[in-house]
């Protein structure tokens, strides 16, 4: 079996690191010269990366929590304590008492995400944009002159702030649809700030985004799948109709959807071509700032809050459908499990790359070639003897463990 | 061999007007073309302005400017730049004795004495703080390949007081320049000066730094490295047709547009450019011109044994696509054959004769 695949692994030109999920002995093949895969190893199993929802225990220059929703949910939370044996509160007046709470609760969110969008909004607001630019940014790594005063937190923070100019927008249609307004963010999410998202509205949203397979084997078909092989696939190699929909795909795209729709209909392919080279760029830095942090970690411990983990997995398109990234996230297993896809995702696209001292001959663009779209959201994983992409799943988590 | 007439020989007083304004000299174009014409007719000068040493070295920059708008510079011109220079230098002006030192000081076949002679007067000038002294002094240092020297001069050269921007633009671009090449921790102070050189400078002066930039962003903002590329393109620098023309072919995947470029850069016989037109045409179908540019590859490939020995590599690596450009271009030819009783072509490369090729 493992033969049929590294024989298609010989026309992986950009696809050496690639993970094969058929069987224990395929996974363990296909990682067995992965340096990257086996420091991660180290690090899972010795607790050097850890999750947690101790906000004094995360590390404050990857996580940028406030920015992002909550992975409980409220109206659970309330129940609990609630129906909790030491509650005080009579039978009769549990339920009103639980609305009341909810609602109070929800209020407070509310509060806290305007606060905390006008707080990074006016905390990067003098800065330059250019100086954050994912281009300026990408060069910086690989020539290895990146200002030591930017973490990963404000790079993202950077984006996130953004949040901010949906404030005014949420006031006008919440006084113009008043309690209507409510039913609306119920049925469309993605009008309320992000920071305030319920659990049930941020798996709507995660389920609008799932990669489909589809397109997953336009973008890397050229590539892995065995269809049209060659080495490099950039943003404009790709129909103008992929472009729109992989960028309506994109969970980090910004850009509103009539927008793309106007460039599309009048053949501005650039504007989405550019577009998807910003966006892979994005993902490049973001990637790379993380490693940076988690091997160059002076403790040796790198943690991640629960939010930063779940909005990791979904910026990524790391799950599969029907899943709940928020369930997950404070599952031990499903912690593991989604770790582990990050750090597989990861071992694939930066194996042999020099993270923390790169060179010429050894960095990303030199590794993958100039936005090579590619492997943009690639989790790295195959099955079917590498005719299918494939994410690292429970069923999977045998094929770590060393020996048959 | 009666010399040809002075108006053939010497630009439009349009174009002096126009250097004389970027100069920002009080002269006009009505004094100094007659001492121009008097310099080549009968290789004397006014009285009136035969010791005045600063007209005498602004008309040498004039005809430097010219030389550098044009890219391309006459006998007679050169002849009266250097005895401009010359007799600007013998009349005091400080610039030119700088300029001449530097000439005398970077020719091999000039004897030592005079060299010590130079530099004696270009120590005298540092001495007084003459401001072109420092930068000829860096241009010695970088010719010798002596960068850090070099650089220290260019900075004292730089800290002087009310610089024109097209000096301080050359001398940032060869800052940059060392910057670039020496180490890529210096990369982001390298893009700093080239910008700022790009900023204060016009394109044609400052061709080099656009390149340069394009160079560094070609990784990470290719759009913008494009549009930098075809900046340099309309100046005519021969080095950025082939890096545009990949650029689209290999990146933004315009076949037409590449093969343009290349098209360029074969007439100024930039040899990467055969390779990378070959492709384009394939890629566009156009078998008849793969063959063409075969062709001249192989009548190129006699010119030097470096080109041979790229061909044979290219070749080689193209097997496969070369065997379908022949046997495509043959089923292109048939029809084309039969309406003008053309014989077909031959399956050997070299002997494929095409009645409308351009090479």
């Amino acid at each position: 079996m493992f033969q049929l695949l590294s024989r298609r692994c010989l026309h992986y030109k950009t696809y050496p690191s690639i993970f094969a999920l058929d069987t224990k002995q395929t996974f363990q093949q296909s990682a067995k010269n992965n340096k990257l895969f086996h420091n991660f190893k180290q690090k899972l199993e010795n607790g050097k990366i850890l999750v947690t929802s101790d906000e004094s225990k995360i590390d404050s220059d990857i996580n940028s929590s406030d920015t992002l929703p909550r992975t409980y949910s409220v109206i659970a939370l309330e129940k609990e304590k609630i129906n909790n044996s030491n509650s005080i509160v009579p039978n009769w007046r549990k339920s009103p008492t639980l609305w009341f709470r909810i609602i109070k609760s929800q209020m407070k969110i509310y509060r806290e995400a305007i606060k905390n969008s006008y707080k990074v909004h006016k905390k990067y607001r003098n800065q330059s944009s250019i100086l954050y630019s994912n281009q300026q940014l990408l060069k910086d790594l690989e020539f290895n002159l990146l200002d030591e005063h930017i973490t990963r937190t404000n790079f993202v923070e950077m984006y996130r702030k953004n949040e901010f100019w949906k404030l005014p927008r949420f006031l006008i249609m919440f006084f113009i649809f008043e309690e209507l307004f409510l039913v609306m963010v119920y049925l469309w999410p993605k009008l309320g700030l992000r920071s305030a998202l319920s659990v049930g509205a941020y798996k709507k949203i995660t389920e609008s985004h799932v990669l489909q397979e589809n397109l997953q084997n336009k973008l890397c078909g050229t590539v892995g799948i065995g269809k049209n092989i060659s080495s490099i696939s950039s943003p404009y190699d790709l129909d103008i109709k992929t472009l729109k929909q992989l960028l309506n795909q994109l969970p980090t795209n910004e850009i509103p959807g009539w927008k793309i729709s106007i460039w599309k209909t009048f053949n501005v392919k650039s504007k989405l071509a550019n577009l998807v080279a910003d966006k892979h760029e994005y993902y490049v830095v973001d990637d790379w700032l993380l490693l940076r942090k988690i091997m160059n970690s002076e403790s040796g411990i790198t943690t991640f809050s629960k939010p930063e983990l779940v909005n990791l997995i979904a910026e990524r398109q790391l799950y599969k459908k029907n899943e709940d990234l928020n369930a997950m996230v404070n599952d031990d297993v499903g912690q593991k499990i989604l770790l582990w896809r990050l750090a597989l995702y990861w071992s694939f696209r930066f194996d042999n790359v020099n993270i923390l001292s790169p060179k010429q001959n050894s960095n990303f663009t030199n590794k993958w070639g100039v936005n090579n779209v590619s492997i943009l959201n690639f989790p790295g994983t195959l099955a079917e003897f590498g005719d299918k992409v494939d994410i690292f799943d429970k069923s999977h988590l045998t094929y770590l463990v060393d020996g048959k | 061999m009666n010399k040809p007439d002075f108006v053939k020989v010497f630009p439009s007083k349009k174009l002096i007007n126009r250097i004389l304004f970027q100069l920002d000299s009080d002269i006009t174009s009505r004094t100094i073309i007659p001492i121009y014409r008097s310099l080549y007719e009968k290789k004397t000068i006014p009285t009136k302005y035969r010791h005045n040493g600063e007209v005498l070295f602004l008309m040498n920059r004039v005809l430097s400017k010219i030389n550098k708008i044009s890219h391309y510079e006459t006998t007679p011109l050169k002849e009266m730049r250097n005895s401009l220079l010359y007799k600007s230098a013998n009349n005091g002006s400080n610039d030119a004795i700088a300029l001449l030192c530097f000439e005398v000081l970077s020719n091999k076949d000039v004897t030592p004495t005079k060299k010590k002679e130079a530099e004696k007067l270009l120590r005298d000038l540092i001495m007084l703080g003459h401001g072109l002294s420092f930068k000829v002094v860096g241009d010695l240092y970088h010719s010798m390949g002596k960068t850090t020297e070099c650089i220290s001069w260019y900075e004292k050269f730089l800290e002087q007081p009310q610089l024109k921007n097209e000096l301080k633009g050359e001398v940032l671009e060869k800052i940059a320049e060392i910057q670039y090449k020496e180490d890529s921790k210096n990369i982001k102070i390298a893009e700093r000066n080239f910008l700022e050189v790009i900023k204060i400078c016009k394109l044609q002066d400052c061709v080099k730094s656009y390149f340069y930039l394009a160079q560094i962003y070609i990784k990470y903002d290719p759009m913008k490295s494009k549009i930098l590329l075809e900046q340099c393109c309309t100046q005519g620098f021969k080095e950025a047709f082939k890096e545009l023309g990949y650029l689209e072919m290999n990146y933004f995947r315009d076949y037409g547009k590449a093969q343009e470029w290349f098209k360029i850069g074969m007439e100024v016989f930039e040899f990467e450019c055969y390779f990378g037109y070959f492709d384009c045409s394939f890629e566009l179908k156009q078998y008849n011109n793969c063959i063409n540019c075969l062709k001249s590859m192989e009548i190129l490939s006699k010119v030097d044994k470096n080109y041979k020995q790229y061909i044979k590599m290219f070749i080689a690596n193209r097997t496969e696509k070369i065997q379908i450009s022949i046997k495509n271009s043959k089923s292109e030819n048939k029809p084309l054959a039969n309406e003008n009783g053309i014989n077909p072509i031959n399956t050997n490369v070299s002997g494929v004769e095409q009645s409308n090729s351009r090479w």
